[in-house]
């Protein structure tokens, strides 16, 4: 019982502290920085600049970002993408894992951008933006 | 709290989180991603006297309920080979202008992205006539449960596009302009007439940004109305459409206007139809409000018709949205706009209609 009850404390606060953290946008160590409204143009489908990698659904960090970067909640999120891609504009961003699979993706792909949680940030990506 | 409690919370936050990871697309190996789109409706009216249907179909629902108006399914495939080279097949099942339901490959094309911001498709497309034209079918994509007959139904080139679409886009004034050109063929159907047409040329710019887009189109078509009129009539479809969309602080505007024109057959087809749809997002609710009209031009014989609808989206899940509407036809003491099957060819009084619809992406 106390064992069941300290885990899920633990992860009330692991999520309530991902929902507050500062988000990153990471890209390759090669890649130029990007602006706020650049980021919004590439997970909104309207700039082909970069290819965007997304967080699973789950994620309490996804609808931050998206929050964030976008202004719009996830329902209108998806109904942007539903538009595009059933009309041949465009495919949704890709998903990755977590952050460590993020991370692998962006070093590998110098066109490749992702949003991660700021601590999870490294040497092995480039800090594009912070949204706090 | 027991410790049964706990595990059940846990229980309840895994199933939580296990819906909300339903994707919208699933990837099939490195190549290759399926998904879809659908739609489950029904609609119910006051009448007897005439079926409401939506566009050019042909059964409709009356006192007793329809499934059959607002139904459908979308699977699509696409095969991506690079980042310049993908194909794409769309398949949709739905009533068209038989009574049953049908499915048809409505996209079937390769698109080519030669240089960024260029792309051009060959092959089967939507012909992009209005705002939403290309996604209307996609109830997910849109607020409204349905769009407006008085002008969705307006256009007759049911048959899409077979041909060629380039597109190319420019950032212009903090948003992107859009510049998109096809040609190719089409056909019209109807339950009575099949006709091929030929020499399909279409022209839209779309300027949109953070909270808005606008756009203009002009399509035009040489139909081959040789069943109809006999060889050697040279004749010319002119469709042309303006149209907008708001969407700031929570604030959901869209609005169209289209011409409907005919070198041959004023008489018959010349008309104009408009609409404004106000909504406002309230979390995962949005009630939204339109009015629609179709007028006849140059002295035409086209049936007039006004709508008034009040309706909702509701996010209910995180890829399916239930909506509501309520309208109130008006035809004017004619066949209308929306209407199939009318008893001695007049409705003499304004048609109510209920509908409730769940629109699902997966």
């Amino acid at each position: 019982m106390n064992r069941n009850l300290y885990l899920t404390l633990v992860t009330l606060l692991l999520a309530s502290q991902a929902a507050r953290a500062d988000i990153v946008v990471v890209g390759n160590p090669g890649a130029a920085p990007l602006s706020k409204e650049q980021i919004s143009d590439i997970y909104l489908g309207k700039s082909q600049a970069a290819v965007p990698l997304d967080l699973p659904e789950a994620s309490p960090l996804r609808a931050s970002f998206y929050e964030k970067a976008t202004g719009k909640d996830p329902a209108q999120i998806k109904a942007t993408w539903a538009r595009l891609a059933f009309t041949g504009k465009g495919q949704p961003p890709k998903e990755a894992a977590d952050a460590a699979a993020v991370k692998k993706e962006v070093a590998a792909n110098p066109k490749a951008i992702g949003y991660i949680d700021k601590s999870a940030a490294d040497a092995s990506v480039k800090v594009l933006l912070t949204l706090p | 709290m027991t410790s049964s409690t706990l595990r059940l919370l846990s229980v309840a936050a895994a199933a939580a989180a296990l819906s909300q990871s339903a994707m919208a697309a699933t990837a099939l190996g490195e190549h290759f991603t399926f998904s879809g789109f659908g739609t489950l409706g029904a609609v119910q009216t006051n009448s007897d006297q005439a079926q409401y249907v939506r566009e050019e179909q042909v059964k409709g629902a009356t006192k007793s309920a329809s499934l059959m108006v607002d139904s459908n399914l979308g699977l699509q495939l696409t095969a991506t080979a690079n980042d310049w080279l993908s194909a794409t097949v769309q398949t949709l099942t739905t009533q068209r202008h038989t009574d049953k339901l049908t499915t048809r490959f409505d996209w079937a094309y390769v698109k080519v992205t030669p240089i960024e911001n260029l792309s051009i498709r060959l092959g089967k497309v939507a012909l992009p006539n209005f705002l939403v034209s290309d996604s209307r079918r996609i109830g997910y994509a849109n607020t409204a449960l349905r769009p407006s007959n008085e002008v969705y139904g307006l256009d007759v080139l049911h048959g899409g596009l077979k041909g060629v679409d380039a597109s190319y886009a420019i950032r212009l004034g903090g948003g992107t302009l859009t510049a998109r050109a096809l040609a190719g063929k089409s056909s019209y159907d109807t339950a009575d007439l099949h006709l091929d047409v030929d020499k399909v040329r279409s022209f839209n710019l779309v300027w949109d940004g953070d909270w808005y887009t606008l756009r203009v189109v002009q399509t035009k078509a040489k139909p081959d109305v040789t069943p109809i009129a006999g060889p050697g009539v040279n004749e010319t479809y002119t469709f042309n459409g303006v149209g907008f969309t708001v969407d700031q602080s929570n604030v959901v505007l869209q609005g169209e206007y289209v011409q409907r024109r005919s070198s041959n057959f004023a008489a018959l087809i010349a008309a104009n139809a408009w609409y404004i749809q106000a909504g406002y997002r309230m979390g995962k609710w949005l009630p939204y409000a339109s009015f629609a009209e179709r007028k006849a031009a140059k002295n035409s014989v086209v049936g007039p018709q006004n709508t008034v609808a009040l309706g909702a989206r509701w996010d209910a899940l995180s890829s399916a949205a239930v909506k509501f509407q309520l309208e109130r036809v008006n035809p004017k003491n004619t066949a209308g706009a929306s209407f199939a099957n009318v008893v001695n060819g007049v409705i003499s009084k304004p048609v109510t209609t209920m509908s409730v619809a769940m629109d699902f992406v997966f």
